[in-house]
C-alpha cells in the first residue's frame, strides 16, 4: 500500500503524494519542531523537506526506503533552518522554547528551563541523533543511515546529548545527581 | 524544597511535549506548491521511470520494427532484396557503422562508432578531481560536497552530492552522474561493488548487477567495469588507488530520450571517453 503510493508518486501521481504527506507529516513535525524548538522553523523544515522529497522522488530507487530517506531530507532541512537562523539568534537573547508549557507536573518550569537552555546548547546534529531515537523511537542503525554518520558517531552523540541534558537538571538542583549517571 | 528525581523521565516528559499534529495551514502550503515545482523536467532528467515497463517494451518493439523495416527497404533497394543483407561489401576499409557486433542485440552501443566529443565543453570537477566533458547544449550541475556511501548509495545522487551533466533533445531529459568515493583499506572492488549494489533489504543484488554481469572498460587509461542494471541506469566504476570514480547515466538503453545518442551506453561511452584523472599518476599507456 504504501510502496505502491511511493510508486504512484514517483511517477507524478500528486495524489498519492499527498496521501503520503497526510501519512508522514505529523512526525515528520514533531521531529523537526523537537529538533528545532521552533513551531515556525519546524514548519519551514517540513515544508523544505517535502517539496524536496516531492523534487527528488524519482530518484529514490527504493520506494521501501522513502521513510528514512525522507527523514534524512527532514534532518537536512532542519540543519538549514538552524543555520539560516543562527546569526539572527545569536545576537539576540536566547529566547525561550516556543511551545505549549507542559501540564505535567513532573516537569516544573525549572525544569524545563534548564533542559531548553541544555539543548540549545546541543549541535543540530545531537539534537537530530536525541530526537530521533528518544522521540521517533528509530534504532541506531536507521539513524546512522539518516544522518550519514558510522553508528559509534550516533552513539556518541547520543551520550553527549543525553549526558548534557542529565548534567544541566543536577547543575538546576532539581535532581539527585547520584541518579544522574554517565551513559 | 526540591525532591531528589532521576533526570530520565523528566528528560522523556519535557521531550514529548509539544506539538505532535502538522498545522493545517502547511499541509495546504506544501499541497499548494507541488503544483508550482519544476517536477516534471527534473523528474525526467535523472530517471526514466515515466514510461511503464509495458510502454517502454512497445516502445523499443517500435523502434525495433521500424529500423528492421527501414534496413530492410534500403538494403533491398542496393543489393536487389534481403539476401543483399549478407554480401560483403566491395569496399576495403571497415565501415564503422557495419562492424562487426560481438552482442547484436543486448549491447549494439558496444559496436557502434563512437559519438564525436571534438565541440564538447569541458568540465573540471573540483569536489571529485576529474576532467571531462558534456555536449554543448547540456548543462552541468557542480558537486558542493562528498558522496557518502552509507546514505548516498541508496539513491541517485541529489543535486550536490555529484556532478552533473544534464540535457538531452526535444525535452527528453537524460542526465549523467559522476562522482568519487573513498575505498576503505581492505576492501577489495567486488566487495565494494557488491556492498554498492546490495540490496537494501541486506540480501541480494539491487536492480541485477552482481560482478559476474559487469563488463569490462577503459576510461583514461585505467581499467574499470560497466553495469547495466534493470533500473534503467548503466554505471561504470573506475578504481584508482584507494578511490572509485563512478560515472552513471540514468536512462535505459533504449529510452527515447537517448534515442539520438545511439543508446545509452553509447553516450556513456562518449562521456568516458573525455575522463581525465587529476588526482593520480599518469595514466598507464
Amino acid at each position: 500500500m504504501r510502496t505502491r503510493l511511493v510508486e504512484r508518486a514517483r511517477d507524478g501521481d500528486d495524489v498519492a503524494f499527498t496521501e503520503l504527506v497526510d501519512m508522514d507529516g505529523d512526525l515528520c513535525y514533531s521531529i523537526a519542531y523537537r529538533i528545532l524548538r521552533d513551531v515556525e522553523r519546524a514548519q519551514d523544515a517540513v515544508q523544505q523537506a517535502f517539496l524536496l522529497a516531492w523534487r527528488e522522488l524519482p530518484r529514490l530507487r527504493d520506494p521501501e526506503r522513502f521513510s528514512p530517506w525522507l527523514h534524512r531530507l527532514l534532518v537536512n532541512a532542519c540543519y538549514e533552518e538552524h543555520r539560516r537562523h543562527r546569526r539572527w539568534t545569536s545576537r539576540i537573547r536566547a529566547l525561550p522554547f516556543d511551545g505549549p508549557v507542559s501540564a505535567d507536573p513532573t516537569v516544573s518550569i525549572d525544569d524545563r528551563d534548564a533542559l531548553d537552555r541544555a539543548f540549545l546548547r546541543l549541535t543540530p546534529q545531537h539534537r537530530a541523533v536525541f530526537v530521533l531515537h528518544h522521540h521517533a523511537g528509530l534504532p541506531l542503525a536507521e539513524i546512522a543511515e539518516i544522518v550519514g554518520v558510522p553508528i559509534g558517531t550516533v552513539k556518541s552523540r547520543l551520550h553527549h546529548a543525553i549526558r548534557s541534558l542529565r548534567a544541566a537538571l543536577v547543575a538546576d538542583g532539581q535532581v539527585d545527581s547520584t541518579e544522574a549517571r554517565p551513559a | 524544597m526540591n525532591q531528589l528525581r532521576d533526570p530520565d523521565p523528566i528528560i522523556a516528559t519535557w521531550l514529548d511535549d509539544g506539538p505532535v499534529d502538522l498545522p493545517a495551514d502547511t499541509r495546504r502550503a506544501i499541497l499548494v506548491s507541488l503544483r508550482t515545482q519544476p517536477r516534471a523536467r527534473r523528474m525526467a532528467i535523472l530517471r526514466g521511470s515515466f514510461m511503464s515497463s509495458i510502454n517502454r517494451l512497445a516502445t523499443a518493439a517500435v523502434i525495433v520494427l521500424a529500423v528492421g523495416a527501414l534496413s530492410v527497404f534500403v538494403l533491398s533497394n542496393r543489393a536487389g532484396g534481403p539476401g543483399g543483407i549478407a554480401t560483403p561489401s566491395a569496399s576495403s576499409g571497415p565501415s564503422p557503422t557495419t562492424a562487426p557486433s560481438s552482442s547484436p542485440s543486448i549491447a549494439p552501443t558496444q559496436s557502434a562508432s563512437p559519438l564525436s566529443t571534438a565541440a564538447w565543453l569541458p568540465f573540471t570537477s573540483t569536489q571529485y578531481g576529474y576532467q571531462i566533458a558534456y555536449p554543448p547544449t547540456w548543462t552541468a550541475e557542480r558537486a558542493t560536497r562528498n558522496w557518502v556511501f552509507a546514505t548516498d548509495r541508496l539513491t541517485v545522487p541529489l543535486s550536490g552530492q555529484a556532478d552533473h551533466f544534464l540535457g538531452g533533445p526535444n525535452g527528453n531529459q537524460v542526465g549523467v552522474s559522476g562522482w568519487a568515493a573513498d575505498v576503505p583499506v581492505g576492501t577489495s572492488e567486488d566487495a565494494w561493488l557488491t556492498s554498492y549494489y546490495q540490496n537494501d533489504a541486506g540480501a541480494g543484488a539491487k536492480c541485477g548487477v552482481t560482478t559476474a554481469t559487469l563488463l569490462p572498460t577503459i576510461v583514461d587509461g585505467h581499467p574499470g567495469r560497466i553495469a547495466t542494471s534493470t533500473c534503467d541506469d548503466t554505471q561504470a566504476f573506475v578504481f584508482i588507488g584507494s578511490r572509485v570514480y563512478v560515472f552513471a547515466i540514468w536512462r535505459g538503453e533504449t529510452d527515447p530520450s537517448v534515442q539520438s545518442y545511439g543508446g545509452a551506453r553509447r553516450l556513456l561511452d562518449a562521456f568516458l571517453s573525455t575522463v581525465t584523472f587529476q588526482a593520480v599518476s599518469p595514466s598507464p599507456s
